[in-house]
């Protein structure tokens, strides 16, 4: 077995959505750029003698690849799954899941996250191609799941749309019938440049609201609320810094091409930055990817931004400094310390559980 | 002024007493340990 170079793969079987969310950050949503079996193999072959790997399917949307194409392009992975060197997950939007897919999920025993915002007023921003509501397509997604008993996570865009109804989003999601939710505040990423929500203590009194709900009746799980309090008894524990350090995160695109520390840099632009792209795993080793990661620039820009953190800002010690999508897209470099997504899910989170915990 | 850990360190029964009640406790090490992240999550826990 390796030395755990690689923990963690987010994978694009498509480029394509079904989907056209007003927040998404991908510019090549609409198009229709299948990964090939050629780019699955090649993960397969990088990551043999790993211990234990995460593979993440995202997009996209994953499932509008078509299932015989997903398949294909778990088949490979197979043998590594069922020795227990592999545990694949899905970020889906439902709208498309039947009972073929709940059979695939279940036999690979994929984990499934839906995205949904909560009930349709707080979901208008998830619309199709058309404009359409796709409220009603991702329920009857999640009575597929249901149906076959798949346990499934959310996750959750908060805009200023529901920013102040914490209490109804908790309530929709207890009557959904997920295990746990994860919250995103709209991000300023990729194509969605325009707006991100910057109101201290709107945000921060989101976070409270929700918080005090959840501990009256904590029926699922908070992404947040574990991760932080989590950290937070670490923290109280312990004598000295809790050390972090964050891996280089690939994600393989479509066509085979590699990004390190944040998906959503997959569909970026930067002249600078050569797009981002740190080799194509069809002519290069995910290992190799990785070992030379630490030459680009992007990445060594973000291991500077990464240190002034540490320097500047006692948060850090819980983000690790950040996140290298959202210095980019903010900041307009990796370079940077803090974001409005640093105050609105580390800064206003934590603040705001120490306020009412 | 307080410092972050010292407002930590004030709360830490509160805290304890919080995941204790939620039953999450470690929750993001084991769902890491079985190899899922629940939607891949941006700071790796």
């Amino acid at each position: 077995m390796n030395n755990g170079l690689i923990k963690r793969i987010v994978m694009q079987p498509t480029s394509l959505c079904n989907l056209d969310c007003a927040y998404c950050y991908l510019a090549h949503r609409k198009e229709n750029q299948k990964m090939s079996l050629a780019v699955s193999e090649a993960v397969v072959k990088s990551i043999k003698d790993e211990e234990r790997v995460a593979i993440t399917w995202h997009g996209g949307e994953p499932l509008s690849c078509g299932i015989e194409h997903f398949r294909n392009l778990l088949n490979p992975f197979e043998s590594l799954r069922t020795a227990g060197h592999v545990a694949h997950s899905i970020q889906t939007n439902a709208t498309l899941i039947n009972d073929e897919w709940c059979g695939l999920f279940k036999d690979q025993l994929i984990h499934v996250s839906i995205s949904i915002d909560g009930p349709p007023w707080a979901n208008q921003k998830r619309v199709n191609w058309g404009s359409k509501e796709s409220y009603s397509h991702t329920m009857c997604g999640v009575d597929f799941l249901k149906k076959h008993d798949i346990p499934f996570a959310v996750i959750c865009v908060v805009g200023e749309w529901s920013l102040m109804r914490a209490r109804e989003l908790y309530e929709f999601f207890c009557n959904l019938g997920c295990f746990e939710v994860g919250f995103n505040i709209e991000e300023k990423a990729g194509t969605h440049d325009s707006s991100a929500p910057d109101n201290g203590e709107l945000v921060k009194k989101f976070w409270e609201e929700l918080f005090v709900i959840w501990r009256g009746n904590p029926k699922i799980s908070i992404r947040e609320f574990s991760r932080v309090l989590t950290w937070m008894e670490t923290v109280s524990e312990s004598e000295q810094q809790v050390a972090h350090h964050q891996d280089l995160f690939p994600s393989v695109a479509h066509d085979g091409t590699v990004v390190l520390l944040s998906p959503e840099l997959l569909d970026a632009r930067s002249e600078h930055y050569n797009n981002f792209a740190a080799g194509n795993i069809l002519r290069k080793s995910l290992g190799s990817i990785l070992v030379d990661g630490e030459g680009l620039e992007y990445v060594s820009d973000f291991r500077k931004g990464v240190e002034k953190c540490a320097q500047v800002c006692e948060y850090s010690e819980y983000c690790m400094g950040g996140q290298a999508s959202n210095k980019f897209f903010e900041l307009g470099s990796t370079n940077g310390t803090e974001t409005i997504y640093c105050r609105n899910v580390e800064q206003r989170l934590i603040d705001a559980v120490l306020s009412v915990v | 002024m307080k410092t972050l850990k010292s407002r930590i360190v004030a709360k830490k029964q509160s805290v304890a007493e919080a995941l204790k009640s939620v039953g999450h406790s470690k929750l993001h090490v084991s769902s890491w340990e079985k190899g899922w992240d629940k939607g891949w999550n941006k700071s790796g826990y």
